[in-house]
Order: C-alpha cells, then sequence, then structure tokens
C-alpha cells in the first residue's frame, strides 16, 4: 500500500492486487473487539460509574453497528478501487482515513485478545490453536495498514515496526 | 378586611434530573490511558492529537508515559467530560478509563 499522492485532503493509494485483496480481508473481518473488552473505570464501580458502563456500551454498540453499515457500502463501492494492470488505485478522504484506522485498529485489538493478549516485550507469544489461527495475520495486517495511513497522514515515512508498540 | 397577601418563599428544591446533572458537571474524575502491547506508538499519538487536538510533542509525551510509566492521565474533569473522551478514546480501541480524582 503507497502513497503516490495527497491533494486537497484526498489520498491517493496504490494496492498491489494480494495487498487489496488482503485490505478488504481485514474491513471484512469488523467488527473483532467484543464489547465486553470496553472497561468505563479499572477503580471501584460505583453507582455512578455503573450508569457510564452502560451508556459506554449502548455509544460503543451504536457505533460498531453503524461502522459495519460502512465497511459493507464500503466494499461494495466497485468504483473506490480502480484495477490499473497488476494493481489498484483508490483514494480516500481524510474523514474516511480516521474512520479505516478505527476500524482496522478494532480488528487489530479485537485479534490480538482473540490470541490471549501475546506480549514480545515479555516473551509471552500468541496462544494459536486451529480455531484462532486467522486471528494472527489478521492482526499483523491491520497493523500494516495502519501504520501506512498513519505514515501517509503524517508526511513521513513513519517509525520502525520494532519500536511501534506502546 | 381583606387579606394581605404574603408572599411565600419555597424551599428551592431540585428535582432527582436536576441534582443527577449537576453531579455529572463536578469535578473529580481523571481521564487516565493504560499502557497496552497491541496499540502502535505512532497510533497513539495520532489519536491523542485528533482527539484533544494537542500539537504532536504534546501528544507523544502522553504516549511516552503510556509506554514507560504503564499509563497517563489525559484530562481532569467532571464525569460527563470524563466520559465524552473515554468514549472518543475507546472507539479508537485505546485502553482508556475515568478514575476518580483522589487527589
Amino acid at each position: 500500500m503507497k502513497l503516490l499522492r495527497q491533494q486537497d485532503g484526498r489520498y491517493e493509494f496504490l494496492f498491489g492486487r494480494r495487498e487489496h485483496h488482503v485490505f478488504r480481508e481485514v474491513l471484512r473481518a469488523f467488527p473483532v473487539t467484543p464489547l465486553e473488552h470496553h472497561r468505563v473505570t479499572r477503580g471501584e464501580t460505583t453507582p455512578a460509574l455503573a450508569g457510564a458502563q452502560q451508556l459506554l456500551h449502548e455509544a460503543l454498540g451504536d457505533w460498531k453497528q453503524s461502522a459495519r453499515r460502512r465497511v459493507e457500502a464500503f466494499l461494495a463501492d466497485l468504483r473506490r478501487f480502480a484495477p490499473q494492470g497488476e494493481r489498484v488505485r483508490a483514494t480516500f478522504t481524510r474523514e474516511e482515513m480516521e474512520w479505516l484506522l478505527q476500524v482496522l485498529n478494532d480488528v487489530r485489538v479485537g485479534s490480538w485478545l482473540q490470541l490471549g493478549c501475546p506480549d514480545p516485550d515479555t516473551g509471552q507469544r500468541p496462544q494459536l490453536t486451529p480455531q484462532n489461527a486467522r486471528y494472527l495475520p489478521l492482526m499483523e495486517a491491520a497493523g500494516a495498514f495502519e501504520f501506512a495511513l498513519l505514515a501517509a497522514l503524517d508526511g513521513t515515512e513513519g517509525v520502525g515496526w520494532g519500536a511501534a508498540r506502546a | 378586611m381583606a387579606e394581605v397577601a404574603v408572599p411565600v418563599q419555597r424551599p428551592e428544591v431540585e428535582s432527582g434530573e436536576q441534582t443527577e446533572t449537576q453531579r455529572r458537571r463536578e469535578p473529580g474524575y481523571l481521564v487516565v490511558c493504560w499502557n497496552d502491547p497491541v496499540n502502535l506508538m505512532v497510533y497513539v499519538t495520532h489519536v491523542f492529537m485528533t482527539v484533544f487536538g494537542w500539537p504532536k510533542p504534546k501528544a507523544e509525551r502522553h504516549m511516552l508515559e503510556v509506554h514507560t510509566q504503564g499509563r497517563s492521565v489525559l484530562e481532569r474533569g467532571s464525569l460527563e467530560r470524563a466520559e465524552f473522551y473515554v468514549h472518543k478514546l475507546q472507539a479508537y480501541g485505546l485502553q482508556a478509563t475515568l478514575e476518580r480524582d483522589d487527589a
């Protein structure tokens, strides 16, 4: 996924054919992060915070539903991805880039949860099973596409993968 | 003799709804972002810039605090305000919570 040009708030990218296929598969997987993952507090749950928890689940549930509908419309829009030989061109607005980042990161975080929350810094590897194996490439691919979008927004090449986790 | 109307002063009684609204607007909450091994550093910086409108150096400072200290306090304010930011940050997939400000 390579940024070709950025002009008037529109970002034109060139995808390899397989890359384009993977991009669509990652979007198709959304949503992956379950609502239960979204906790409003890590402290004691007071009545006020119990209400806040319910509100958070309602708000994020609505957001995910609406984003899912948008993903379906996005993938169904055949004019958006224009074949060019062995490659595919696509143009996104700034607002679409922001929305794509949220969708991709939901897939990344949800996949990480499915893999048992691995942490390479502590040597904790993904707990792979036949049931969750598909989440490893989903997590990595979502991160790679996020990285490309962020580098385009930032106008830089970004930073290396190794130091890229918070 | 006509009675003289005496204005009666009623005690101010707040409805439950007003009390709830006022309580939600009182200060006393923190918005905290917690470290995790999945969110990209550049992504966290971007989200802080987008959600809070911070310049990049401030966003990077808070991102590094999350990374090295395990958490960063991003905002102090009312429950209503803290909820607003927690909703935004969690829609981006960050582990952001609201906590009581006991300081």
